[in-house]
């Protein structure tokens, strides 16, 4: 649960600072993260309810775990709309901390579970659904 | 230099430099595992960076486009690899598992080189910053490769000269593949978004699904990450500062 909320803070940099670039591309990135914390939570949960926690109490604690987010998120929409010459560098370290997170727990954990193509294959589809995502959307 | 003498060049010095993956063994008999790790991720992350330069370079051509040739590229690879499964070949002194795991390592490399050489050819008709982007991305990874190859050769008998050349064999495709797929896309410009995202899904699904995996089983994930992403900023602010 502790690793949760730590994991949730540079999420939550990420979405403040992409908010405050534009609008579609925060939501675009909500999106992609929202994306992520489903199979997070399924863990956070499938450990607590094997403790005897019901799941509706697994829920709000696995909710609970990434509530950092709203509040990094809304902290760093604030500070960045204030002074804008920080926009670089929350951008810079939410993707600094993002690529991290990724390759420091999330893919020796997937490659753990599953077999390598298969995981190979999945990030890269997922990877070709966020490029044509982010193309979509209106630059201004 | 341009042209496609230039793309030939360019395309055999990354393959050379597969060679110079053999020298440490000059000096030692048995490399420790995690030096191969370390080496294998600091090329993962070059070749992360080189990617996404050349899904942006792509994209800016034709998004649809990019994104069919990067599926074409991983399917490629998965290809490939589903076709070198189960051999049982002959190779130099060696017969049985030995002489198939000899074969398979070489076999395996020279079919990477196949779409790193598409990679860097493609990259070449993109225009030059990105060209010198690929090809160091290119020749860093092969030095371990050459490592590899070398890794599993020189126990086995082989000597050091011809371990170098084994690697160096190993990226022949490089040159021989730079040049067409350069003068293709060249020729026929819709191609380009094609051939680059093939480039970079055929790059991405290697590191995805060779040297990461091997590299968190022979080192620390957290070191393992950090050379990844020290790395791919590297790559970053290279392609920029071109």
């Amino acid at each position: 649960m502790l690793v949760n909320t730590l994991h949730a803070a540079p999420e939550g940099i990420a979405i403040g600072a992409a908010m405050a670039v534009d609008v579609p591309f925060g939501v675009f990135l909500a999106l992609a993260i929202g994306a992520h914390n489903v199979p997070e939570g399924a863990v956070l949960a499938a450990i607590l309810t094997s403790r005897g926690l019901d799941w509706g109490r697994a829920a709000g604690v696995a909710v609970a775990a990434n509530l950092s987010q709203i509040l990094l998120a809304v902290t760093t929409f604030a500070v960045v709309v204030e002074s804008p010459a920080l926009l670089p560098w929350a951008l810079g370290t939410a993707a600094g901390a993002l690529v991290y997170l990724v390759l420091s727990d999330l893919l020796p954990e997937s490659y753990r579970q599953a077999g390598r193509t298969s995981i190979a294959l999945v990030t890269v589809l997922a990877m070709a659904v966020l490029v044509l995502l982010g193309r979509e959307l209106p630059r201004p | 230099m341009t042209g496609p003498a230039a793309v030939f060049v360019y395309a055999l010095l990354t393959a050379l430099a597969t060679g110079v993956g053999a020298l440490p063994f000059a000096v030692r008999r048995a490399l420790a595992p995690a030096a191969l790790a370390y080496a294998n991720a600091m090329a993962s992350g070059l070749m992360l960076g080189a990617s996404f330069g050349l899904v942006a370079e792509g994209t800016a051509h034709g998004g649809w486009q990019t994104i069919a040739g990067a599926l074409l590229g991983t399917g490629f690879m998965v290809g490939a690899e589903r076709a070198l499964r189960g051999r049982e070949p002959r190779f130099g002194p060696a017969q049985g598992a030995d002489a198939r795991r000899m074969l398979l390592v070489v076999t395996v490399m020279t079919i990477h080189s196949v779409a790193e050489g598409v990679a860097l050819g493609v990259s070449f008709g993109a225009g030059t910053t990105l060209a010198a982007v690929i090809t160091i991305a290119i020749a860093v990874h092969n030095v371990p490769e050459g490592l590899a190859i070398t890794a599993v050769l020189r126990p086995r008998g082989v000597s050091l000269a011809g371990c170098a050349g084994w690697s160096v064999v190993s990226s022949l495709p490089q040159p021989l593949m730079a040049v067409p797929a350069y003068l293709f896309v060249e020729t026929v410009a819709p191609a380009l978004p094609y051939g680059l995202g093939f480039a970079a899904g055929a790059m991405v699904f290697m590191v995805l699904e060779e040297l990461l995996p091997e590299a968190y089983q022979q080192a620390r994930r957290a070191l393992v990450a950090s050379l990844v992403s020290v790395m791919l900023v590297a790559m970053v602010l290279f392609q920029r500062w071109l």
